[in-house]
């Protein structure tokens, strides 16, 4: 094989069209600028340390006495290298504040995001705060914005967005996390959404790698890989857990089977046994159909175990009605789910 | 918006297609590509006006990127994500001239970065021995050693599969 030969290969590999280009020059521009001001800001930093230092070492020996320390709470840092996708059985979002009257939390870690939502008393939701993957999501140009506060304080503001017509009480908050990489935090109902919206952005902390544990177990399913997981736990015991499967793992574009075990029964709809804050079944942005014969829930004493296959339009769903009734009674609850310490990992297969 | 920045954005138009392309050939994924693009040019600007004053300015962004590329395999960050483009498991086999495509990628895929660099500016770039070497900050000797294991490697590939086409014919 000659240069020649090698050269021509190698042109043969991009020789097709490319898919159209996620670079866009402005936002280059817009990074480049950020990260030539923090990098003066990390010149003027490390300088002031090296003189706070100093001054530290001169006053020690007059600044020693027995109180304790109060601690310190660590300001929030824009992430430098965010993950792509991540792992649907890991959780890598926490928040390090929470407003009062939180009484439950929904948690779910999909392959394109992580999201934690905040319930108030009756389970409505507050607040809902996520992290995406590099490159994942642009907010909704549609949408009149406003800038909003400096979330990492690098001068760079945050976007707060209102649909048309929307109360003045709701909207999203977005701003970068990392590079490339969005986070919103979604105010459903408050006196002062842009201030509640801003104080947890602050407050989210990126760097947890927490192992997802489910109230129940579940054999896997063939072909079928897991793309989602989300619990809620809330006061007296009340509980959810939710799977989603689909063929390849990642987003749920096409058909997918949802299993999931709740005994929050005002949460329960018809077809879907535990639905997060939104409306999740319709959230690939396509009308997916579940099949009449195919809403298969097992109730027990208390809690309702479901396995629900979703399919799009023109396809089937991925799992047959018969397979999703035989899963149904697959399904083990732990026990006491209401209690997460009880719940398990792994919990597929 | 000042001068500097026009000329940045014009800079930046005029590059990003062969950039893009050098970047997938790196890593053989189109959304990595871009990620790598877009973190080499954001290192462009920070060194505008060198990159202004080079004598070949594809050149300059290119060696960032290439420097970008092997910065992020050294801490690993290749290892972290899961990548999204690989082509789907096909039941039927593929056209010749596809499958020889596929040989080629995925033999490029196996090799070292820094092998993979070199194969990349040596014979798709067509830089010479003593540019890429420059390029990737070794000697020309390393180059050289380098480009002989990567085409070792393709050369084996490629055989394999063409064993394995007469086989089935």
């Amino acid at each position: 094989m000659d240069d020649y030969q090698v050269g021509r290969l190698l042109h043969t590999l991009v020789a097709d069209e490319p898919p159209p280009s996620r670079v866009d020059p402005q936002r280059v521009l817009a990074g480049a600028k950020r990260r030539r001001r923090r990098r003066r800001v990390s010149v003027l930093t490390a300088g002031a340390f090296v003189v706070a230092l100093g001054a530290v070492l001169a006053l020690l020996p007059t600044l020693r006495n027995d109180e304790p320390t109060p601690v310190a709470i660590a300001p929030a840092e824009f992430n430098l290298s965010p993950k792509h996708v991540f792992d649907p059985t890991r959780f890598a979002l926490e928040l390090d504040w929470r407003p009062d009257g939180v009484v439950a939390e929904e948690h779910e870690s999909a392959v394109t995001y992580q999201r934690i939502t905040l319930l108030t008393k009756g389970l409505s939701p507050l607040a809902t705060i996520s992290i995406n993957g590099t490159g994942q999501v642009l907010p909704d140009e549609r949408w009149p914005s406003k800038n909003a506060a400096s979330i990492y304080d690098d001068g760079n503001p945050s976007h707060w967005l209102q649909p048309d017509g929307a109360s003045d009480r709701s909207g999203q908050l977005w701003w970068f996390w990392g590079p490339t990489a969005w986070a919103t935090v979604r105010i459903h109902d408050s006196s002062d959404p842009v201030d509640l919206a801003v104080r947890l952005a602050k407050a989210v902390r990126t760097a947890a790698n927490d192992p997802v544990r489910m109230p129940f177990t579940v054999p896997a399913f063939g072909g079928l890989k897991l793309a989602r997981a989300a619990t809620m736990s809330g006061p007296d015991g009340l509980y959810a857990g939710v799977l989603k499967f689909n063929s390849d793992g990642r987003w749920l574009g096409g058909s997918w089977v949802t299993v999931s075990a709740t005994n929050a029964p005002d949460a329960v709809r018809s077809s879907t046994p535990y639905v997060l804050a939104g409306d999740d079944e319709y959230d690939s942005g396509a009308a997916n159909s579940v099949p009449e014969d195919a809403a298969v829930a097992r109730p027990t004493k208390e809690d309702v175990v479901g396995v629900v296959p979703v399919a799009v339009p023109g396809s089937g769903p991925v799992i047959e009605p018969d397979a999703a009734r035989r899963a149904a009674s697959t399904v083990d609850l732990v026990d006491d789910p209401g209690d997460p310490k009880n719940w398990k990992r792994p919990f597929v297969g | 918006m000042s001068a500097d920045d026009e000329a940045y954005l014009e800079y930046v138009d005029r590059v990003l297609p062969s950039l893009r392309r050098v970047a997938f050939l790196l890593c053989q994924d189109w959304h990595r590509a871009d990620d790598l693009v877009q973190g080499a040019l954001e290192r462009v600007y920070l060194h505008w006006a060198k990159a202004a004053a080079a004598r070949e300015p594809i050149a300059y962004a290119r060696t960032v990127l290439v420097r970008v590329f092997l910065g992020e395999q050294r801490t690993a960050w290749s290892r972290r994500v899961v990548l999204l483009d690989r082509p789907p498991e096909s039941a039927t086999a593929a056209p010749p001239d596809v499958a020889e495509r596929l040989v080629v990628r995925d033999a490029l895929r196996d090799l070292p970065a820094r092998q993979r660099a070199v194969l990349v500016l040596r014979f798709y770039c067509d830089l010479s021995v003593e540019q890429t070497a420059e390029t990737l900050h070794c000697s020309p000797g390393t180059v050289k050693s380098q480009a002989a294991r990567g085409l070792a490697k393709l050369r084996e590939a490629l055989t394999e599969n063409d064993a394995a086409a007469a086989a089935r014919s």
